[in-house]
């Protein structure tokens, strides 16, 4: 029997206008999902769906609304620094941007050391020898350590990023969007890279795309936001094979086909 | 726009109570009160005769709480009288009014003329580039590093004392002669261009540079648009928005430098006004010019707001 | 000191510090990382200008020992003397020697600048720090009193102070630190909200590292090159004002030397010794100088350590080697329908100073009425190729051989007017960032009718109906409507749509879509697919469609090229290439889609990563990642071969590698 590792109930998430004045943005409206243990929950819809936010939320980078947020059943919808730092452990994020994800004036070693150093309080050389045993998890060479980011290229600086989620060994990731700043045959490799790492570590996903066939790819389950509500959820066969709601019928619909036979018009 | 403007006024309102309260304040923190520098006895080691002393003080007002000096000072204030300074006996405002016309005979053309040799050189660097780029960079540079009170000196030794072209100080109004008065003002306002207006034309410059990299002037070049239209109506245009900012900060900054060139040249404007005040310890006058200052600085900015929006249209529809 | 103070209400964002100067040394990119003072000290202005500072600080202390004479040495013998042996820069109305005036004179002229930065960077960097990394309340308040403080008048208010404190320099230099800081504190603000929005700090929050290590650590180091550059800039004028101050009068009386204090003394005798003007305001100056060229050298090497350097013009440099492939060119025969025919074209850009090329040999052709993709991963070369076809190549770019005939005349080799009078009405371009390739300050409706007039002309009634018309065209829901509105009001589709209706103002033959539908919604981008291929259908009008996505091309092209580091490797009808892919490349791209594998599997991904422009190894380029390599295929270069019917492959294996797939 699997077990829960991550459960959002009824989450909402409200963010103030950019003026004073301007009227409230509804960005999650009453989500509620949940991830298993070695699951792959995919979270699919288009730009302003919520998608990211809800990431963000579970991650205590935006402060919900209303609802809760539950890892292994304890409530994290709010926690004090010292939880922060033991839940860090636990659950890590992979961004978007590779670009931004890493810190340019700092080498890798050390950005990847960091988490070490100050959350297990390691000595330096443990610090070095777990980092360069996860750099070689992700395929990166050991000289990776004294580099700097903007040494390497998108796709390896995405692989690099996916260390830093791995190096205090985590049970959840939150993939936010982990593929798209990324070309085509690059996302193959990550995508490779993040279903390997899942088999080997036994990890589970939150993983959020915009981009349907990725989540086809990736995900056991999958959720579809439209407006910042979850319109349909379910395995993913039955979603992407015969979704029920006109909104994921239009989505799957509006993705154009790799094959010139069938053209939609 | 309307919620900016009002924003604005607040601030402005805010701004000059503000400052004319700190003034003010800064009085009761001073060693030696106004009742002090009339008795002569203004530093720190003359003792004043205390009777004389305190007579005078409450003459003037002074032994009375600091907000209540204050409201009297701001409620005649409001009605455009500043008093009268007790140090010199002058009426702060007429002193003022009557100076007046030279500072801002001296800005305004500072101003244009700087804006405007400032924003063609820009343009032309921009569009042309090369050489003219460079040389606007290191002339924008001696205008940052050269004091202009002593390029004021070199100019006035060049072409007054050894050239003789130019009168070499003095102000004449341009009511009694406008010939003499353009000839009495070519030094102070090209001292004020020569240093400002390489630094505007690289600003300019960079903005224009800016907006000539954007992805429309791409765009449009590609289906066709000239290239006058696209230096002229879209670049220019578009790097318009930050060259209003700089043209108030520009006005803002050369009140300040007026203290410097109306002393050099002797021109007897606002700046030399409030100078020779601070030297004599004058403080009603600084303060009462303090108080215009700072309305010409507020009314600017609400004037580059508004132009501001008028030409950017996300802030105009807000 | 045009300025009231420099930097007290500057608009300065968070890279393009406001500096008086832009002038930088060559940018070279060190493998290593380095300090930024060793950056800062390779550029040979800046180590100038710390010599220099560090030449008239040492003076300053060292003036008890090494100055010639005392300052208030009088010589009523040899005043206004001149430079001469006994005194090197001459003697002043007193007979007092200049250069050991000057040297004492620094000695406070330096110290009241030191107060005013000292006061400028502890208020500033703690209040910019605080505002923008804790950001709420805090920086509400913060807002307004900038608002406020920002607006007063700097140098007057100086006045009042030094009328209050009885000319006292040291509360007056405090005091205008204190009037600076605000707009100083602004930009620390700035760069640290834009900081503290980086991913890297969401990610150390996520380990739950403390804000305090976060702030030192992360931001700090961020924050350093504006502090330091908005310090020396501040410096200079510091310096200024106080020298303006003394020369107005103020702060230390005679005869204690100052450099303001000496102009003035100067300014009196101006008419009998000018000479004296020149040792202090050009000792002043250059220290300003050398404070302002620091700032600059500061900010360049800042922005080029973060890799955030911004592009530098053009600037012409060796030749990258030229590995054309022309020699094994075959002759293809050019399609004597094609609307636009490449042949044999190579393009080369400035890269890092360097020329390099980046698109070689490539040929295709576009049929009227035809939709061609040109497909390919970053850095291939197709935008490249795209904007060549424009005549757009940036301003060091150019097409180093070949041909690009359209329409007769050749593209290539003819002049900027005739490029300039063919696009829009020839070709035309839509591009991928609809919002940003329309100008913010023009409605959309004032955007086409630019372009009706300038490609049709008539009476301003005449170009606004076919502005409509064109609107309506692009199936906007509402024409009037949407005329009326900016950029920033628009949806990308909606912006998208306009930007069609722009490109169809001078009715071209052959639109250019380079990524056209990338940064839009897959909802939004069938639709701007339908729209294309319903245009297109009605006018006749070909498409070069440049693209990274397979189902685009699709949906959409009857041609397809495959682009790989500056090759078109495979070229054949779409149908053909989704169905018989002939080259290892076209091969492993189509196997990286997800679609085209099982759910969980592994994807048959491409090993390796894309050679850079300038890095292309020798013969095929692919050869490095390629399964099926062979020993031939790293020794000459591999020509376009031709695989039947119409179908062309940069491959020696296509037979095998057609064999393998299905």
């Amino acid at each position: 029997m699997t077990e829960r590792i991550l459960e959002v109930r009824d989450l909402r998430v409200q963010f103030e206008g950019r003026r004073r004045g301007d009227r409230p943005v509804l960005a999650v409206d009453d989500v509620s999902l949940h991830v298993d243990d070695g699951e792959t929950l995919g979270l699919v819809g288009e730009s302003g769906s919520g998608k990211s936010t809800i990431g963000n939320a579970v991650l205590g980078l935006v402060r919900p609304t209303r609802g809760q947020v539950l890892f292994r059943g304890a409530d994290i919808t709010s926690v004090t620094s010292g939880q922060r730092r033991a839940l860090g452990q636990q659950l890590q994020v992979i961004f978007q941007d590779p670009y931004s994800s890493l810190n340019p004036s700092r080498t890798i070693g050390s950005t990847l050391a960091e988490p070490l150093r100050i959350v297990r309080r390691a000595s330096r050389r443990d610090a070095a020898a777990q980092v360069e045993h996860v750099l070689a998890q992700v395929g990166m060479a050991t000289d990776t350590f004294h580099r700097f980011p903007r040494e390497f290229s998108g796709g390896q600086r995405q692989r690099i990023a996916i260390a830093r989620a791995l190096v205090l060994g985590p049970k959840l990731i939150i993939c936010d969007e982990p593929t798209s700043a990324l070309d085509l045959s690059v996302q193959a490799q990550i995508l490779n890279l993040l279903l390997d790492l899942q088999r080997r570590l036994g990890l589970s996903y939150l993983f959020v795309s915009h981009d349907i066939d990725v989540i086809r790819h990736m995900s056991h389950r999958v959720a579809v936001l439209s407006k910042g509500s979850i319109v349909e959820q379910g395995p993913t066969d039955e979603v992407t094979g015969s979704p029920s709601h006109a909104y994921t019928r239009a989505l799957l619909a509006a993705v154009p086909v790799p094959d010139p036979r069938v053209r939609s018009v | 726009m309307m919620r900016l403007v009002a924003r604005r006024l607040i601030i402005s309102v805010a701004l000059v109570l503000f400052i004319s309260l700190l003034t003010f304040v800064l009085q009761t923190l001073a060693p030696g009160d106004v009742a002090r520098t009339i008795l002569g006895c203004g530093g720190q080691t003359a003792s004043c005769p205390e009777q004389q002393y305190q007579a005078l003080r409450h003459e003037l007002g002074l032994d009375q709480p600091l907000m209540v000096q204050y409201w009297q000072w701001l409620s005649q204030a409001l009605t455009g009288d500043l008093g009268v300074s007790p140090v010199s006996g002058l009426d702060v405002s007429s002193a003022i009014l009557s100076r007046l016309p030279v500072t801002a005979s001296l800005v305004l053309l500072g101003t244009a003329a700087t804006a405007l040799v400032g924003v063609s050189v820009g343009v032309l660097s921009a569009v042309r580039g090369g050489r003219l780029g460079r040389v606007v960079d290191v002339l924008s540079l001696l205008g940052f590093a050269l004091p202009n009170f002593w390029l004021a000196l070199v100019f006035m030794a060049l072409f007054s004392v050894t050239l003789g072209l130019l009168p070499a100080t003095g102000y004449v109004p341009i009511d009694v002669s406008p010939r003499d008065w353009a000839l009495s003002l070519i030094l102070p306002v090209g001292t004020l261009m020569l240093a400002g207006m390489a630094g505007f034309a690289k600003q300019t410059r960079d903005s224009m540079l800016e907006s000539l990299s954007q992805e429309y002037v791409r765009f449009l070049r590609a289906n066709g648009a000239s290239e006058l239209s696209i230096v002229f109506r879209h670049a220019l245009r578009n790097a318009a928005i930050p060259v209003v900012t700089m043209v108030g900060m520009l006005f803002v900054g050369l009140f300040s430098g007026a203290l410097f060139i109306e002393s050099v040249f002797a021109l007897p404007g606002m700046g030399r006004l409030a100078v020779q005040a601070t030297l004599g310890h004058d403080l009603p006058i600084v303060q009462g010019v303090v108080v215009v200052f700072t309305l010409i600085v507020v009314a600017t900015n609400l004037v580059v707001d508004l132009v501001y929006g008028w030409l950017n249209p996300k802030v105009r529809v807000t | 000191m045009t300025t009231t103070i420099p930097h007290s209400g500057g608009a300065v964002d968070l890279d393009g510090v406001a500096s008086p100067l832009g002038v930088s040394g060559p940018s070279r990119t060190d493998p290593r990382g380095r300090t930024l003072w060793r950056a800062v000290f390779r550029q040979p202005l800046a180590a100038l200008s710390i010599g220099y500072l560090l030449l008239v600080v040492l003076a300053a202390i060292t003036a008890d020992y090494l100055a010639p004479y005392d300052p208030s040495d009088v010589d009523l013998n040899q005043i206004l003397s001149g430079p001469t042996a006994g005194h090197w820069l001459g003697t002043d109305s007193l007979g007092r020697d200049v250069l050991s005036r000057l040297m004492f004179g620094g000695r406070l002229s330096m110290a009241h600048a030191a107060i005013a930065v000292a006061t400028f960077l502890l208020i500033g960097v703690s209040w910019g720090l605080i505002a923008g990394f804790f950001g709420g309340w805090a920086n509400r308040v913060f807002t307004w009193l900038i608002d406020v403080i920002i607006a007063i008048p700097a140098l007057v208010v100086l006045l009042v102070v030094l009328s209050v404190f009885d000319g006292d320099m040291t509360i007056a230099m405090v005091a205008l630190g204190i009037l600076a800081a605000p707009g100083f504190a602004r930009v620390v603000r700035g760069v640290t909200l834009g900081v503290r929005e980086e991913l890297y700090v969401s990610a150390a929050r996520v380990f739950g590292i403390p804000n305090r290590h976060i702030v030192v650590k992360h931001i700090l180091p961020r924050v350093a090159g504006p502090i330091l550059v908005h310090a020396s800039l501040f410096a200079g004028g510091a310096l200024l004002i106080d020298a303006g101050l003394a020369y107005l009068g103020f702060g230390p009386q005679p005869p204690t030397p100052t450099w303001g204090g000496m102009i003035i003394e100067a300014s009196a005798v101006v008419s009998r010794q000018p000479w004296l003007l020149v040792p202090p305001g050009v000792t002043l100056g250059l220290a300003t100088l050398a404070l302002a060229l620091l700032g600059d050298a500061i900010r360049d090497a800042g922005a080029e350590r973060t890799g955030r350097a911004p592009a530098r013009g053009s600037r012409p440099g060796p030749s990258g080697s030229m590995r054309s492939s022309t020699a094994s060119r075959p002759a293809r025969a050019q399609a004597t329908d094609a609307l636009l025919s490449v042949r044999d074209v190579s393009i080369s850009l400035s890269l890092d100073g360097r020329q390099v090329q980046v698109v070689a040999g490539v040929d295709l052709d576009i049929r009227a009425g035809e939709t061609v993709g040109l497909v390919g991963e970053s850095g291939c070369g197709k935008s490249v190729l795209g904007s060549a076809i424009l005549g757009l190549l940036p301003a060091a770019g150019k097409v180093t051989s070949g041909s690009i005939v359209y329409d007769g005349i050749d593209l290539a080799s003819s002049g900027p007017r005739t490029m300039q009078g063919l696009r829009g009405s020839g070709i035309a371009l839509i591009a991928q960032d609809p919002i940003a390739g329309l100008d913010p300050v023009y409605t959309a409706g004032q955007q086409v009718d630019e372009l009706v007039r300038r490609h049709q002309g008539g009476s301003r009634k005449a170009v606004r109906a076919r502005s409509l018309d064109l609107l309506n065209d692009v199936r906007l829901p509402d024409p009037i409507g949407v005329a009326g509105r900016y950029p920033h009001e628009l949806s990308g589709g909606m912006a998208q749509r306009v930007a069609i209706a722009m490109a169809l103002a001078g009715e071209p033959s052959l639109l250019i879509a380079d990524e056209p539908t990338t940064a839009l919604d897959v909802t939004v981008q069938s639709e701007i697919l339908q729209l294309l291929r319903r245009l297109q259908r009605d006018r006749g009008m070909a498409i070069m469609l440049i693209t990274h996505d397979w189902g685009v091309v699709a949906e959409m092209c009857q041609r397809a090229h495959v682009m790989y580091a500056g090759h078109i490797v495979e070229s054949c009808s779409a149908s053909e290439m989704f169905d018989h892919p002939s080259h290892p490349y076209t091969l492993g791209l189509l196997g990286s889609m997800p679609r085209r594998s099982l759910p969980g599997r592994p994807l048959p991904a491409i090993p390796g990563v894309v050679p850079t422009p300038g890095s292309w190894p020798g013969g095929c380029h692919f050869a490095p990642r390629c399964d099926f390599a062979m020993p031939e295929c790293t020794e000459a270069p591999i020509p376009m071969l031709d695989a039947g019917a119409g179908h062309g492959v940069r491959c020696i294996r296509y037979e095998d590698i057609r064999g393998s797939s299905r």
